[in-house]
């Protein structure tokens, strides 16, 4: 697995922050496997209940850039069961730190949005 | 693998949308994720949306992905040009310099050549008649507008005289340009009123007038009211009935004002100054056929008066006089302006490619690391457009600046004041500017895009990222062959206006222009009885002979650079094959009335005979004075003095000639001798009249005329409208195209000059670095400074000799383009190609100094040590 250089710095996580709503799904997508372009797009239509549709053009668009800046990284083997014609994607360590904090951001905004007086109404949820 | 479906091949055509670079990287699993949704998704319903959802993402990615790629070449060349500014900065003065000129030109020449007069309607149907062979004026008689109303080529036909009327009285007092128009005139235009109506054919003989938006708007009031809305001009009071469109000004060369009726003229054919013709072609007929038609209706009008018309004497054109045959001279020296800018943009042109050249070299090795690490050539190639489009958008945008910020200045210059053409609009000229820079990008970026589109990937990993060659050594050679001949022609075209200006200031005129002054008088608002005119110029010329500063005053006919008369006349047994087209022994020389002490004020200088004098007057036997080049062109064997001349008609009586006077010139500054006579005011031939009082100075008139002005204003006060100039006043409309000619094309040359040196420089002192090495070696082995030195001027004279070869070739066709210009200049001292070849090959010597002092000091003992 290809690694960001040691030498260079980690960035901090949080300057990443807030994310782009398709790159968030992505980095969520890849959090529990190593998925290629299809199967990410697969994985968020099913958890959003097909509310999240990313287009093939988009959702390579936030791979490229989650990619560039070292969020996610590119796979040199493949699965065994799978297509070799295809890439696959890894979450990397900054990745995930960076997925971490945006979740710490959002519930964050989910509890001062509650203490706000925001309420769900129970048939919404 | 299963068989690409048609949705999938279409999908795959669009990825092509994407910089090549993205495509390399992410094209293939695109398509296969869009492959996988397509067989996944069964339904049609289900596979229309995925079609449109994936396209509009597409085009969406592709054009953010194409400009995330064109900002970062745009920081590349930023971080380039940054690092060595001064090539940048000399490449962005060029092209401001250059384009800025063409734009403000193009800009010009656009709206005063090619756009329609503004407010006509339909105006490629509307056109203007035209004479033909010697009268190529624009004016016909009134028998030759009559002539043409029969004609079934035009819908409709009109005419209109342009006439000064005075408006108001006293201080208030002003001319108006009034159009005097007869016939469907309006109806003709296609105008339609802005208010009230306007006057038609039948309604000629009453005293209505229409004014122009303009006028109505700053000195009506914009009232929508017209009903008891008077003016009073010259002796008349018009009921205003109509307002023109807005923007339409007449279809004259100045802006007009009013629009009065033209009554029927007296059928004077022979008054070729009577009325401007315009007619509109009937739908469908050409104009070559309404010419024919015009001319044959023309040719029974002189048949039905029992005159031969051998040829035809009229010839339709352009409705607006800038785009006819008779267009003011001053506009062509526009013309040949903008064709000297473009040249300088050639020049531009080529320097820019040639810096851009020199960085690619610079840059080689950096495009050959950047193919060795996988960038492809597409990606080399779209870098340097980028930054070629990139510094032409900028030079674009100063450019941009410099035409509007000169723009007004440009049309004060080259313009005669006034002038009937459309506004400039800021967006035209920003348009232009655009459209010139983005060819000028595209072009220069050319050559250092092939340059790097043709790095060997090959030989570049073989000879190492170091390797410098020499590109394309004969292609920058050629550009600066271009740049020494465009500049030679550039500079040769300023030499030649600057001879023009200069003969025409420094030549003998034969009269004391600067101490000349005339007094003219608009008398038509104090509704004068027959005479009036006359005593009152008498009056104003008594009073003028008073003032101790005067030496005389006199009255005339024609004012010097001001107004021109000719007068037929016909000398038994010789017949004038010069005008052969009018036939009958008939000449049509430049002819002035005037009084005898207008001799002194005019400064005839006799060289035969006796002056004019008071004795020659009505009653006492006709006598006419000659100049040397009447006396010269008509009776060649010198026998002029003595000699009878037939005014007007072949049987009239004889006017004498009794005295030879030396040629002066009063109409124009051309380096040609113009025949011309004087005949006295007291023995007119058609009612002739005094226009003016011509008064010369002891010393120089602009400095004497104001004081007599104020005396003549207070003498005949709230009569007229007095005007007074000086005749240096009165000729400078001529001199100034040419001084500006003059100025901007030695700017333009001079500018060309040193873009030329610079591009001389720039190759001598490369092949100078090159081969150091080379004349080092050399001088270890014995060459002399001097052949080291013959070497580098050989290398300059490889450039500069072919440059003036061409050049020359260019320079002597535009001389002689550029003579029609100016008749009679080519008989003159000095050759403008000549001059200017001079000048450029100082210029190249200069520019291989340097070089050839760094040849011949060369490290000698380094390169001994290494060899």
């Amino acid at each position: 697995m290809p690694q960001r250089k040691d030498s260079l710095p980690q960035p901090d996580p949080l300057s990443f922050l807030p994310l782009h709503k398709d790159s968030f799904e992505i980095l969520v997508s890849l959090a529990g496997q190593d998925r290629h372009g299809y199967s990410v797009m697969q994985d968020v239509a099913e958890r959003t209940a097909g509310q999240v549709r990313l287009s093939p053009s988009s959702l390579y668009s936030s791979i490229r850039r989650l990619l560039e800046s070292g969020l996610i990284a590119e796979l040199e083997e493949r699965p065994d069961e799978d297509d070799e014609r295809r890439r696959y994607y890894r979450l990397t360590e900054l990745g995930r730190a960076v997925a971490l904090e945006e979740m710490k951001r959002m519930e964050r905004l989910l509890a001062d949005a509650r203490v706000a007086g925001l309420q769900l109404k129970r048939r919404q949820v | 693998v299963s068989k690409q479906t048609l949705a999938e091949r279409g999908f795959g055509k669009l990825l092509a949308l994407y910089p090549e670079e993205y495509r390399d990287e992410f094209g293939r699993e695109i398509a296969l994720v869009f492959r996988d949704r397509w067989r996944s998704n069964r339904g049609s319903f289900a596979r229309l949306g995925l079609l449109a959802e994936a396209f509009q993402g597409v085009l969406w990615e592709a054009t953010r992905e194409q400009a995330a790629t064109l900002w970062r070449d745009l920081k590349l060349v930023a971080r380039g040009n940054m690092r060595a500014p001064l090539a940048p900065l000399a490449m962005l003065l060029t092209i401001a310099l250059a384009v800025g000129a063409n734009a403000t030109l193009a800009s010009i020449l656009e709206r005063v050549f090619l756009r329609p007069l503004p407010g006509v309607l339909q105006p490629e149907e509307a056109v203007r008649v035209y004479g033909r062979g010697y009268w190529r004026a624009e004016t016909r008689s009134w028998p030759d507008y009559t002539d043409l109303q029969p004609v079934k080529a035009f819908s409709a036909v009109a005419a209109y005289r342009v006439e000064e009327l005075a408006w108001r009285q006293g201080q208030q007092a002003r001319k108006l340009e009034t159009h005097r128009v007869a016939g469907p005139w309006f109806a003709l235009l296609g105008l339609r009123p802005q208010v009230g109506r306007f006057f038609g054919a039948e309604e000629l003989d009453e005293d209505v007038a229409v004014v122009t938006e303009q006028f109505w708007r700053r000195e009506l009031g914009a009232t929508p009211q017209l009903d008891g809305v008077q003016l009073e001009l010259g002796d008349r009071k018009y009921a205003v009935v109509g307002v023109t469109p807005a923007q339409f000004q007449g279809i004259h060369l100045g802006t007009a004002q009013v629009f009065v009726p033209l009554q029927p003229m007296n059928r004077d054919r022979g008054n070729y100054g009577a009325v401007h013709v315009v007619a509109r072609l009937r739908n469908g007929v050409s104009m070559a056929a309404a010419d024919r038609e015009a001319n044959a209706a023309n040719r029974n009008g002189y048949v039905a008066e029992g005159i031969v018309q051998r040829e035809d004497t009229m010839r339709l054109g352009a409705l607006a006089l800038t785009q006819g045959p008779a267009a003011p001279k001053e506009l062509m020296v526009a013309q040949w302006l903008s064709i000297f800018a473009a040249i300088l943009l050639l020049i531009g042109l080529a320097n820019v490619a040639q810096l851009l050249m020199t960085r690619a070299m610079e840059r080689e090795a950096q495009n050959r690391l950047q193919l060795a690490l996988g960038a492809s050539r597409a990606r080399l190639l779209r870098q340097w457009w980028t930054e070629a489009i990139t510094l032409a958008l900028l030079g674009g945008l100063l450019a941009s600046a410099l035409s509007l910020a000169l723009l007004p200045a440009a049309e004060r210059l080259l313009l005669p004041p006034g002038l009937n053409v459309a506004a400039a609009q800021p967006q035209g000229v920003i348009g232009i500017t655009l459209a010139i820079v983005l060819v000028f990008g595209l072009l220069s970026g050319l050559i250092p895009a092939v340059q790097a589109a043709q790095l060997n990937l090959a030989r570049t990993l073989q000879s190492g990222m170091r390797m410098r060659r020499r590109i394309w050594p004969g292609l920058r050679s050629g550009l600066v062959v271009m740049q020494v001949a465009l500049t030679l022609v550039l500079m040769s075209g300023a030499a030649f206006f600057v001879r023009g200006l200069w003969q025409f200031t420094s030549q003998e005129r034969g009269m004391p222009m600067e101490q000349m002054a005339v007094i003219r008088l608009d008398t038509s608002a104090a509704r004068p009885s027959a005479g009036d005119e006359q005593r009152w110029l008498l009056r104003v010329a008594e009073r003028a002979r008073q003032l101790p500063g005067v030496v005389s005053a006199g009255l005339v006919q024609s004012v010097p650079f001001a107004s021109s008369w000719r007068t037929r006349f016909y000398i038994p047994g010789r017949d004038s094959e010069k005008w052969g087209n009018e036939g009958g022994g008939r000449f049509n020389f430049l002819s002035n009335f005037i009084d005898a002490p207008a001799q002194q004020s005019l400064g005839l200088q006799l060289r035969q005979g006796r002056l004019l004098s008071e004795r020659d007057v009505a009653g006492a036997p006709p006598v006419a004075l000659v100049n040397e080049a009447f006396a010269q062109a008509v009776f060649p064997d010198g026998s002029a003095l003595g000699r009878c001349l037939h005014l007007m008609k072949p049987a009239a009586p004889c006017t004498q000639i009794v005295g030879i006077v030396a040629n002066a010139r009063m109409e124009n500054f051309y380096p040609i001798e113009e025949e011309q006579y004087y005949l006295p005011l007291a023995q007119p031939v058609r009612e002739e009249v005094a226009s003016a009082a011509l008064v010369r100075f002891r010393g120089a008139a602009d400095r004497e005329l104001p004081a007599l002005s104020r005396q003549v204003g207070k003498d005949l006060s709230g009569l007229v409208l007095v005007q007074s100039n000086t005749v240096a006043e009165l000729a400078e409309p001529q001199l100034r195209p040419w001084r500006l000619a003059a100025a901007t094309f030695t700017s333009a040359g001079l500018l060309a000059l040193l873009i030329a040196f610079v591009g001389l420089f720039g190759v001598l002192a490369n092949q100078v670095l090159q081969r150091n090495r080379e004349f080092s070696i050399r001088r270890i082995l014995g060459a002399a400074n001097a052949n080291i030195g013959w070497l580098v001027a050989r290398s300059l004279a490889w450039l500069v000799v072919p440059g003036i070869a061409i050049g020359l070739g260019g320079a002597w066709a535009t001389e002689k383009a550029l003579n029609s210009l100016l008749p009679g200049s080519a008989e003159t001292v000095w050759s403008p190609a000549l001059v200017s070849t001079g000048v450029v090959l100082a210029a190249a010597a200069l520019a291989a100094w340097w070089p050839v002092i760094k040849a011949t000091q060369g490290e000698t003992r380094l390169v001994a040590a290494e060899e």
